[in-house]
C-alpha cells in the first residue's frame, strides 16, 4: 500500500517533468539528496525514469536554455573526464565502474541546475527541496532519538550515500545554515515556525548519530553562526545554556565515544581501533597515488584487500575517512588538484557574491544565501577532514547552486547600473566603468528622478 | 507508515515549490522581489492596495512624467 501510494505519487512527477522542466529537476534533486526509493523501500529504477522525463522536459521547453560556464563548472566536466580516464586506468575497473556511474549522473544532475535553474525563484525553490529532503530524513531521526532517548544511533537511509552514521551527520550539519536562511527569508508564521523545529531537530539529529566527526562539523557551524552574528553575547548563553541542559541527558555510551575525541587527540598511542584504521587507511590511500600520481587507483580501489596488501599487512582494508587522501589516493595529484580548485573557487564565488551585495539592499537575500551556502560548504570541508564523502551530490549541487547564484548576482547589478544610467544601456558593451570624456553631455536620469 | 509520511511531505515542498515557479517564472524571467511564502502576502497586499487607493490621473496640462525605471 505505502509503494502504491509513492510510486502513483512519483508517477504525477513523472508527468509535471515532461511538461515543465523545473518539476523535473526538483524531483531529481529529491530522489538525489532523499532517496526516497530506499526510504519506502521501492525497487525500482526512478532515477532513470525521471532522467528519461527530464529528457522529454527538455524537448519540450519552450524557453532555450542559455548555456554558460564559469570555472567551478569548467573544473567540475574536467574532474568527471578525469575520472573517467582513472576509471578506465584503475587497479579494478569493474569494482570502480559503479562510484563512475554514480558520480556522471550527479554531474548530469548540476548540469541541468546549471542550465536551467537560472533565476530566484528556481534557486530558491532548490533550496527548499534540499533543506525538505535531509530535513525529514533528519526530523525522524531526532524523533526516534527522543522517543528513545537517545540510546541508538541515527543511520541514513539504507542503500543511500548517506547511509553511514558519519556520512549522514556530515550531510544534516550542511543543510542546517540553508534551514536558517529560509527561516530567515519566510514571512508566513506557519511555515517559519515548522522552519525553526526543522532547523532545531537538526542539530539533535547530528548529535545522535554517534558521530565525532559529526560533533566537530556541528561545533564548526556554531562557530561559523558565532563569527557572523552581531548578537555574539546571547549566543554564548544560549549555547552554555543548551550545553548544560542537555549534557546530562545524553546517554553515557554517547559521552563515552564522545570523550574518546580528547583522548585521541591527548595521547595518539590511546587511539581507538577506528582512529588507527584512518590512520592506516591515509598511508595506504597515499602511498597508491605516489605510485600513481597522475591517475591514482581508481575510484574505491585501495580499499580492496589485494591492494591494500601491496602498501600494509593487516586485514581491515577500509574507505580513507577523509575527502582529500580519498580523491589523492583515486585520482593521484592531478584530480586533487582539481577538486581543490572547486573548493577554491567555490569559496571564491560566495566572497564576491558577500563583497558585491554589501551595499545593495535590494541584493541581501542573495547575501544571506551566499553567506549560507559558504557554511554549508564549510561544514562539507569539516565533515570531510574524518568521512569520505568527496563527491557527495549535496556538495556537486551547492558548488554549481554557487556558481548560479553568483551569476544572477552580476546580472542583477549590472541591469541595476543600465537602469541607473541609460546612456550604458544604448552602448552595445553594457555599463563602462570610465566616465565619459569631458564637453561631452551624456544625458542621463538620475537615480532620484527616475523614482 | 512514518516513512511514507515524510516523503509525502517531501512530496508536498516539491509540488508547492513547482508550483511557484509555473506561476511566477513560466518563461524563465521571475520576479527579481519576490520569495517563497512572502510572494502571495506581498500579492495580497498590492491587490488590496489597489482596491482602497486606486491610481489618480495624471493633472491636466502638465507634461507627462519620464518612465519608471528600477
Amino acid at each position: 500500500m505505502t509503494s502504491i501510494a509513492f510510486i502513483a505519487g512519483f508517477l504525477a512527477f513523472l508527468i509535471g517533468a515532461c511538461a515543465f522542466l523545473p518539476v523535473g529537476i526538483l524531483a531529481w534533486t529529491w530522489l538525489t539528496l532523499q532517496n526516497p526509493h530506499q526510504v519506502i523501500g521501492v525497487d525500482l529504477p526512478l532515477n532513470l525514469a525521471i532522467v528519461i522525463a527530464c529528457v522529454i522536459g527538455l524537448i519540450t521547453n519552450r524557453k532555450r536554455a542559455t548555456v554558460w560556464a564559469d570555472g567551478t563548472v569548467i573544473l567540475m566536466m574536467l574532474l568527471l573526464l578525469h575520472s573517467g580516464l582513472t576509471t578506465m586506468l584503475a587497479l579494478s575497473p569493474d569494482y570502480s565502474y559503479p562510484y563512475f556511474d554514480r558520480m556522471w549522473k550527479t554531474m548530469a544532475l548540476a548540469g541541468f541546475i546549471v542550465l536551467f535553474m537560472q533565476n530566484r525563484t528556481r534557486l530558491q525553490a532548490l533550496v527548499w527541496v534540499i533543506v525538505a529532503s535531509i530535513g525529514m530524513l533528519a526530523l525522524k531521526g531526532s524523533a526516534f532519538s527522543i522517543l528513545t532517548a537517545g540510546q541508538f544511533r541515527v543511520w541514513g537511509p539504507i542503500g543511500s550515500q548517506i547511509h553511514d552514521n558519519n556520512h549522514f551527520a556530515g550531510a544534516i550539519c550542511m543543510t542546517i545554515p540553508l534551514c536558517f536562511y529560509l527561516v530567515a527569508t519566510t514571512k508566513n508564521a506557519m511555515v517559519k515556525l515548522a522552519l525553526r523545529c526543522l532547523g532545531w531537530s537538526l542539530p539533535l539529529a547530528a548529535l545522535f548519530t554517534y558521530s565525532r566527526g559529526g560533533l566537530l562539523t556541528l561545533l564548526a557551524v556554531a562557530g561559523c553562526y558565532f563569527l557572523q552574528t552581531k548578537r555574539k553575547l546571547p549566543m554564548v548563553i544560549a549555547a552554555v545554556a543548551v550545553f548544560l541542559v542537555l549534557l546530562p541527558m545524553m546517554p553515557s555510551h554517547w559521552l563515552d565515544r564522545m570523550n574518546s575525541i580528547s583522548e585521541t587527540i591527548g595521547d595518539s598511542s590511546k587511539a581507538d581501533e577506528s582512529v588507527q584504521g584512518r590512520f592506516n587507511a591515509w598511508y595506504v590511500y597515499s602511498r597508491v597515488a605516489m605510485d600513481r600520481p597522475l591517475i591514482g587507483g581508481g575510484f574505491r580501489a585501495p580499499e580492496l584487500q589485494g591492494v591494500w596488501n601491496t602498501y600494509l599487512n593487516t586485514d581491515n582494508a577500509k574507505a580513507a575517512h577523509n575527502n582529500i587522501f580519498q580523491v589523492l589516493g583515486e585520482h593521484g595529484f592531478l584530480g586533487l588538484g582539481l577538486y581543490f580548485l572547486i573548493i577554491l573557487l567555490a569559496f571564491k564565488n560566495v566572497a564576491a557574491i558577500i563583497v558585491r551585495t554589501r551595499h545593495i539592499p535590494e541584493l541581501g537575500w542573495s547575501r544571506s544565501l551566499a553567506i549560507a551556502c559558504g557554511i554549508s560548504l564549510f561544514a562539507y570541508m569539516v565533515a570531510g577532514l574524518t568521512v569520505s564523502i568527496p563527491y557527495y551530490d549535496l556538495f556537486i549541487v551547492l558548488v554549481v547552486f554557487i556558481a548560479s547564484l553568483r551569476r544572477l548576482v552580476v546580472q542583477q547589478i549590472s541591469s541595476r547600473e543600465r537602469a541607473r544610467n541609460p546612456a550604458d544601456a544604448r552602448s552595445p558593451y553594457g555599463a563602462t566603468p570610465f566616465p565619459p570624456p569631458t564637453g561631452h553631455a551624456v544625458p542621463s536620469i538620475q537615480r532620484g528622478a527616475a523614482r | 507508515m512514518t516513512d511514507l509520511l515524510l516523503v509525502a511531505i517531501t512530496m508536498a515542498v516539491i509540488i508547492y515549490a513547482a508550483f511557484f515557479i509555473q506561476q511566477n517564472d513560466g518563461d524563465g524571467n521571475a520576479r527579481p522581489d519576490k520569495t517563497l511564502f512572502a510572494m502571495e502576502e506581498d500579492r495580497a497586499a498590492v491587490s488590496k492596495k489597489r482596491s482602497r487607493f486606486p491610481t489618480p490621473p495624471p493633472p491636466q496640462g502638465q507634461p507627462p512624467s519620464p518612465p519608471q525605471r528600477r
